[in-house]
């Protein structure tokens, strides 16, 4: 029995630490996942999500737009890339089947320009070169705004949450025939901690 | 046994003086026009000063990623510039001040913030330029609450050791301080970002920052103007032009007789400033750098010094008591209690000996106004809005980076 006792304790403590891998799949282990004051994992999936869906609702994209993904500006203080959010977006829109995205316009791509460019060569068949006009210009822009605001909360002394990150993540979709906004959306996400992410 | 003694004692004395000489290393390496990093090893494992020396050095060797990273670090490391912690005030109460990691003055992490920028805007990666003047405005908001407290407190502790406030009060006549932690060129280069990109909100509140703490600026009066009347410059030059070395800190040292401990040496930090100075034609002053140290570094002196008496005295009293022990060791042990208040008494003389002395700004639309050579001047994209930096260390060397903002 004494010898049990430091391997269950050695055993406790290596359960402690070290790296987990968390399955997206199960619900609880991503609930029960600790909570950071930067975004995460969850914080993404879920604005994403709603923001797609608002999208969809809204009826802007009832007639199956092209969309061009614009800037999404980032007005925080930490280094995020915005494609973070956005590819669920995009992925999102193109599964559902409401939207089409431009990858050529924007310059993601660079590979339908190079097709192009080998018009005349003839170590290509000519069949299998894309055709001039057969690029689709789009007819919509997708731009966005991530904000993060960091309040001092009033604490007690036994307190250990002094502050409060508010982080604003939002986007606009813009008919380009128009110019005009044909949906906009707002999503909030509160935290709050003991240190605002700062870096 | 005595000769180890005073052996020991000269060797001691040799080390306080290495951190003046690899300082005096570094600004020559500069002035030589080398930005080799002072280390190769990982970023992780560099001091703080060395990551603000080698950030410098590698931005100024057109290296922007692997500088911005070493200021990343920097950052990511969070040091609270005005706080302590216990075990450091015990490094320094027992082994002398620069036996801890080095402490970034509030003015470095500005700095920080400011080199990063400019490494970004080389990079032109605007959007995490945009992401560093955010941080940079948190963290002036801050250090500024975190300033007036400190001021705070120091007067109320300095007011009740009137001899050490009249050691140190001596020779301050020529002083120039602020009265808040401020960087104008930080401030001016961050509205100047905005005001290229039309955002006219942000770009006002850097600007009116930036003329609060240097009204006599007419050209950041004309930028805030702009901003104000929404109307975004085109075809505009802004040239930073950094010139000469910020102050270096010399130990220096006093006595004060205190009842029942006897005479007490201790000693404290003076600053020595680099005074070689050649004016630049068509520009104005931004940024005295000399001035953003002193405002400060006048602070963190009562602290220092205060420790540094307190150190001094409880060493002493050690030495007396040692002495006078009564043993047959007693001169023995008196010696080596010496010798443990010389090499523990050192002030921190260190400090980011690569910052320049000041900042001027030339903004113009004409390029022959511009503080450039001739051959240069066809880098610049006449139909768009530019950056300059340029670091004028002496005579011989001189670093130009020209930015496009479009």
């Amino acid at each position: 029995m004494k010898k049990m006792i430091p391997i269950a304790i050695s055993v406790a403590l290596c359960a402690c630490g070290g790296t987990s891998v968390v399955d997206l799949n199960d619900t609880r282990e991503v609930d029960a996942m600790q909570h950071v004051m930067e975004l995460e994992y969850r914080d993404w999936t879920n604005t994403a999500e709603k923001m797609t869906n608002s999208m969809i609702e809204s009826g802007a994209l009832k007639n199956k737009p092209v969309i061009a993904i614009g800037d999404i500006v980032n007005d925080t203080t930490q280094r995020i890339d915005s494609d973070v959010l956005i590819k669920k977006i995009r992925t999102t829109l193109l599964k559902s089947g409401s939207a089409q995205i431009t990858t050529n316009f924007t310059g993601e791509d660079t590979n339908s320009d190079k097709a192009r460019a080998l018009r005349g060569n003839g170590e290509y068949d000519a069949n299998t070169i894309a055709k001039g006009g057969t690029l689709v210009a789009p007819n919509m822009s997708l731009t966005g705004k991530m904000l993060q605001r960091n309040l001092k909360l009033d604490s007690g002394w036994f307190s250990s949450v002094d502050t409060r990150t508010e982080y604003y993540l939002q986007l606009t979709l813009t008919d380009l025939k128009t110019g005009l906004s044909v949906w906009e959306d707002e999503q909030p996400i509160i935290k709050q901690g003991t240190r605002a992410p700062t870096w | 046994m005595r000769k180890i003694i005073l052996i020991c004692l000269l060797f001691l004395y040799g080390c306080a003086s290495t951190v003046q000489s690899k300082l005096d290393s570094v600004q020559n390496n500069f002035a030589n026009s080398n930005f080799e990093p002072t280390t190769t090893s990982d970023a992780l494992d560099q001091d703080n000063l060395d990551l603000l020396i080698n950030g410098t050095a590698l931005f100024h060797a057109d290296k922007f990623k692997e500088s911005d990273s070493l200021f990343e670090e920097f950052n990511k490391r969070n040091i609270n510039e005005t706080s302590s912690s216990i075990s450091r005030e015990a490094g320094s109460l027992l082994l002398g001040g620069n036996v801890n990691s080095y402490k970034p003055y509030m003015m470095d992490s500005l700095f920080v913030s400011y080199y990063q920028i400019w490494d970004l805007l080389a990079l032109h990666d605007f959007s995490n330029a945009r992401v560093v003047i955010n941080q940079s405005y948190e963290r002036q908001r801050k250090m500024s609450q975190e300033y007036q407290e400190m001021i705070e407190k120091n007067q109320e502790r300095i007011s009740e050791n009137s001899q050490i406030k009249e050691i140190l009060d001596k020779n301050t006549g020529d002083w120039l301080a602020f009265s808040d932690i401020m960087n104008p060129a930080l401030m001016y280069l961050s509205g100047i970002y905005f005001l290229d990109r039309g955002d006219f909100s942000n770009a006002i509140t850097y600007l009116k920052r930036a003329n609060g703490m240097m009204p006599e600026n007419t050209f950041i009066k004309q930028d805030l103007e702009n901003a104000q009347r929404k109307i975004r410059p085109t075809k505009t030059t802004w040239q930073f032009i950094e010139t000469g070395f910020a102050p270096r800190l010399k130990e220096d040292s006093a006595s004060l007789l205190l009842f029942n401990v006897g005479l007490v040496y201790f000693s404290f930090t003076t600053p020595y400033f680099n005074n070689n100075f050649t004016p630049i034609p068509n520009s104005e002053l931004l940024a005295n750098v000399d001035a953003m140290f002193m405002t400060e570094y006048k602070e963190y002196r009562i602290n220092e010094t205060l420790r540094s008496f307190a150190s001094a005295a409880s060493k002493t009293a050690l030495q007396t008591t040692m002495y006078n022990s009564g043993s047959d060791k007693s001169l023995l042990m008196g010696l080596l209690s010496s010798v443990y208040a010389v090499s523990s008494s050192n002030s921190d003389v260190r400090t980011w000996a690569t910052l320049p002395k000041y900042i001027y700004v030339i903004r113009t639309e004409n390029l022959n106004k511009l503080n450039i050579d001739d051959n240069i001047k066809n880098d610049i994209d006449k139909n768009s809005n530019n950056l300059i930096y340029t670091r004028i260390i002496n005579d011989k060397t001189t670093d130009i980076k020209i930015i496009n903002l479009r």
